[in-house]
């Protein structure tokens, strides 16, 4: 492998030049350059591991199942080779195998444990088997991208159908049960959600729906079988496990019981389940996903929306009313006309709406009777704007935030490292 | 009371295109205009409106969103009724929007494919009595033009809320209804985003 430490000095110097010139940024063009000077890099280093590669994919959950399965794995006592949360593209691994690898590119780790954006798990796995996948759901997302779901669900059908030893599917996703119709190499192990906990949930889990004959459920290993708030309770034939979910929602319910079963799965007899308790009872919000940080002394709840999915389940999670909003559609949302799926009537007032997208958002928040405060395409001004109103009265400061508009609004709040800005 | 008509509202609105609706209520109800949106969403809502159409009533409005292919592929039984609708709008000239997928409806081959334009464009329009341009979001591989009328019907690649990102065309659509456009703040307010949302898109 030493060939290709001059690929990666490239990578490297670039990298830094970057960040010299751009504070807290610069993980996309090194990955680039890497990525063409040496491609067959990426491929190496994923096989490398002696216990394989283990992939979490699907339109939504991806980052918080990734974060919370590689919690429980570690716990266990294996070293596990990560990414981060945005690297989730073949050019973000090649990134994250800039800053990890050793000159001769190896990467320390006995599993790799990756989340991957859909198409590119499709891409990567043509080359590489993975050992299991874990395929969340498939919703309307990045339509602009994707096109139609169908299309995703036969992207994710295709990375199922390489997985050699463990597929864990979604049990309550019309589109992951169809997945497990597709002529699977391995049978199919379930989680999901008791019907006693989507009963509650109005708008349910908001997967794409498929028009088809709903296919009957199939006897899943895990399900949520309490949801209480922050509180859950997952259950199995193996007993229960309660546990603190990083934030609210169903949403957040089914990344935990996604990441447990994939963590029995992959632990097999290994898996211990006090272990795998203690560890979701400790993993962190992953940035951004209903994260509580501190700003000029005071708490502020940072939430990210990717797709009209998430946008709606987030919004109808929000806790009262939020005394203080600001509301940022970046320059990631191509197409803004998802914004007109999404249900605002949870959403009384925005303070302040910005992003590159701003004029698009509010255009559709003042059509659904959303009263809106101050409206800028400037993010830096939008920020000093929010961030210097009062602290409220009730309650604390709430961001909801595309990713896009989270990476520029956290740098220009002095989260630098390239970890804090990028996950 | 003006009526506008939504086809299978949930199903026909992968990128929004209902709101198509509910913008041209919104703004019928700044001008003090009643207005009320009814879907359509079986065989004999689409009988009823079909009736309406040929009856020549004036006054309503039809918007056929965009759906995906498991939503088109679920609406099949329904082709040739609503085939057979879009003929009798234009014939009328009954006013409403149809926007890609339901182009199907209009004998054109829509099936999803991944390689396509995907971006937003300022269409060219050659259509008597109707604006010259159109904003809106471009996903297709469809070489037809990107806005077309017949009769009253628009015909549009452009996905989601057409008529907000264009209120020359909804004041067009409003008068067809017999209404007089007048203006007020949220009217305002409304097209002082959408110039901004010009101003980025079609300098984009």
């Amino acid at each position: 492998m030493i060939r290709y430490w001059p690929a990666l000095l490239v990578g490297r110097i670039a990298r830094v030049l970057i960040r010299l010139i751009r504070k807290g940024g610069g993980s996309a063009l090194p990955g680039l350059i890497l990525s063409k000077l040496a491609p067959g890099i990426l491929y190496r280093v994923l096989g490398s591991f002696p216990q394989g590669l283990v992939i979490v994919t699907g339109s939504a959950g991806k980052s918080t199942t990734t974060k919370m399965l590689v919690n429980i794995v570690r716990e266990h006592g294996l070293v596990v080779f990560t990414n981060p949360s945005t690297a989730n593209i073949l050019q973000g691994f090649y990134s994250t195998i800039i800053e990890r690898a050793t000159w001769s590119g190896k990467v320390a780790g006995q599993v790799a444990i990756l989340e991957m954006d859909e198409a590119h798990a499709e891409e990567l796995t043509r080359e590489i088997a993975p050992l299991q996948v874990t395929i969340l759901n498939v919703m309307e997302d990045q339509l602009d991208r994707f096109v139609d779901p169908a299309l995703v669900r036969a992207d994710l059908a295709l990375v199922a159908r390489r997985a050699t030893r463990s597929v864990l599917l979604n049990a309550d996703d019309q589109n992951t049960l169809l997945i497990a119709h597709e002529g699977l190499a391995v049978e199919p192990e379930f989680f999901g959600i008791s019907s006693k906990v989507l009963k509650t949930q109005g708008r349910g889990l908001q997967n794409a729906p498929t028009y088809l004959p709903e296919l009957p459920r199939p006897e899943v290993s895990s399900e949520v079988s309490r949801l209480d708030g922050i509180n859950a309770e997952i259950s199995g034939t193996w007993g229960s496990a309660e546990f603190e979910l990083p934030s609210r929602g169903v949403h957040f319910a089914l990344d935990a019981v996604a990441a447990f079963e994939s963590a029995k799965s992959f632990l097999g007899g290994d898996f211990k389940l006090e272990v795998a308790t203690k560890a979701l009872r400790e993993v962190p919000p992953v940035f951004a996903r209903g994260e509580m940080v501190q700003i000029n002394g005071e708490d502020v709840e940072f939430i990210l929306v990717q797709n009209p999915g998430s946008m709606q389940l987030n919004l109808d999670n929000l806790v009262g009313e939020p005394e203080q909003l600001l509301f940022a559609i970046g320059r990631d949302v191509h197409d803004p006309s998802w914004l007109w799926t999404v249900d605002y009537s949870n959403l009384k007032h925005v303070d302040v709406c910005t992003g590159f997208n701003a004029y698009e958002a509010a255009l559709a928040l003042h059509y659904n009777d959303v009263p809106l405060g101050l409206v800028t395409d400037d993010l830096e001004h939008a920020t000093k704007t929010f961030f210097d109103m009062p602290k409220p009265q009730h309650g604390h400061k709430t961001v909801v935030f595309s990713a896009d508009a989270m990476r520029r609004m956290r740098r220009s709040l002095g989260f630098w490292s390239a970890e804090e800005v990028e996950r | 009371m003006k009526t506008i008509y939504t086809l299978f509202p949930e199903m026909l609105n992968l990128n929004g295109d209902s709101a198509n609706s509910m913008v041209l209520k919104k703004n019928l109800q700044w001008m003090g205009e009643p207005s009320q949106i009814l879907p359509v969403s079986n065989e004999a809502e689409l009988i009823e409106l079909s009736r309406l159409v040929k009856s020549g009533e004036t006054g309503i409005f039809v918007t056929i969103g965009h759906g995906s292919a498991a939503a088109m592929q679920s609406l099949a039984p329904y082709d040739e009724q609503i085939q057979a609708l879009l003929l009798q709008m234009v014939e009328a000239k009954t006013p409403g929007i149809v926007v890609g997928s339901a182009l199907a409806w209009e004998g054109v081959d829509v099936s999803s494919k991944r390689e396509r334009r995907s971006e937003f464009v300022v269409a060219d329009v050659d259509a008597e009595g109707w604006p010259s341009e159109a904003l809106g979001y471009l996903n297709s591989d469809l070489s037809l033009e990107t806005v077309s009328v017949k009769g009253n019907l628009v015909f549009t690649l452009l996905h989601g809320p057409f008529l907000a990102k264009n209120p020359l065309w909804l004041d067009r659509i409003i008068e067809i209804l017999g209404v007089a456009t007048t203006t007020s703040d949220s009217k305002i307010c409304a097209e002082r985003y959408v110039k901004e949302i010009w101003n980025l898109e079609a300098n984009h």
